[in-house]
């Protein structure tokens, strides 16, 4: 019995020194998920938020993005192609103060880090729930990120199309006869 | 002294209630639950909670279903099936109805679907609709379903559909 439990807390022992040493080495899978949460965290508003904090919170969110990032977003008539990451800041610090209440959740990120483990491809999920309106915006997107002094930063957004070709409405005067 | 037999049996009842006559057997068939309820809800029948009006009435807001990811495994999509096709993965997801199949034409007149240039049969169907649309690439292609929700009555802009590719649907609606 005795043997039974030393090697129950030896292997307890290994799985906590495990963990540990993955939390303080992360792989760049794991860094670039710790980030995404750290993005969904920041652009999340909450109801008391006051104006200082807005700004803080607005340029800690301009932080997770490169200097200048390239945008293919629809509808392409809102976007442009790139925007620099003052704008980005910018841009979010007027949702901030426009907003009451947004709690944004990144899900599912598919992740692919590529050979020189300098850059990753991330396919994921945007929900934002605001008050009193569940699912305000679901968005499947696509980012690039690069490695950065040790940070991982989005250099490229795109926004997918889970479901293509949805037909447009067609002017009266083309309407098949019913 | 004779306040103790009564104590053992009332230590007796609790613990068999709890823990069972046999603990080590307790112990066994909890893991056991846990790994089959673990792996029946994570790869077999995944529980959802239908958020929205796009199915609407045939599926109510904030009800429990479940998705059978084993569906389609040995076959593909039917039309009229109820799928739940994925975004990124299984934590956010569309639940529409299959209406057109791949190499098949759709288009909407009168509130009506026209496969390959012919009425649809929609028995499901509960509200009025007056859509109608001119598709602009309206073939799917080979592994393409087309996807749309049983609530016709809410404006065509505000109602995702499309063509859903085969990869995304994940299963089929069980309930």
């Amino acid at each position: 019995m005795k043997i039974a439990i030393r090697i129950v807390l030896l292997a307890i022992a290994i799985g906590l020194c495990t963990w540990l040493w993955i939390y303080l080495h992360p792989t760049p899978q794991e860094a670039i998920r710790r980030q995404l949460a750290a993005l969904a965290k920041s652009a999340t508003l909450e109801k008391t938020e006051g104006n200082i904090t807005a700004a803080l919170r607005a340029n800690e969110f301009s932080e997770f993005f490169g200097r200048e990032v390239m945008l293919n977003m629809e509808p392409r008539v809102l976007f442009p192609d790139s925007v620099e990451r003052s704008e980005i800041a910018r841009i979010m610090l007027r949702l901030r103060t426009e907003s009451r209440s947004l709690d944004v959740k990144i899900l599912d990120p598919i992740i692919t880090v590529g050979g020189d483990e300098k850059s990753a491809i991330v396919e994921l999920t945007v929900n934002v729930d605001a008050e009193g309106d569940r699912h305000l915006l679901v968005q499947e997107m696509k980012f690039m990120m690069k490695e950065v002094d040790g940070n991982w930063q989005i250099i490229r957004v795109e926004t997918v199309r889970t479901l293509n070709r949805a037909p447009r409405l067609a002017p009266p005067e083309t309407l098949p006869a019913a | 002294m004779q306040n103790e037999p009564v104590q053992q049996t009332n230590y007796s009842w609790v613990r068999t209630i709890t823990i069972g006559r046999n603990p080590k057997v307790t112990l066994i068939r909890v893991a056991v639950l846990v790994v089959t309820c673990t792996i029946l809800f994570k790869y077999v029948l995944l529980p959802i909670r239908v958020d929205g009006p796009s199915m609407s009435p045939t599926y109510r807001e904030r009800s429990v279903n479940f998705i059978n990811r084993l569906a389609y495994r040995n076959k593909e999509p039917k039309r009229g099936d109820v799928v739940a096709v994925r975004y990124t993965g299984p934590n956010m997801m569309l639940m529409k109805r299959v209406v057109a199949l791949p190499g098949e034409t759709i288009e909407f007149v009168g509130g009506r679907i026209l496969i390959n240039g012919r009425f649809l049969d929609e028995p499901y169907l509960n509200n009025e609709c007056d859509w109608n649309v001119k598709p602009e690439h309206s073939t799917m292609r080979d592994d393409e379903y087309y996807v749309v929700g049983d609530n016709r009555s809410m404006p065509f802009e505000l109602h995702y559909q499309g063509g859903a590719r085969r990869e995304r649907i994940l299963g089929k609606i069980v309930l």
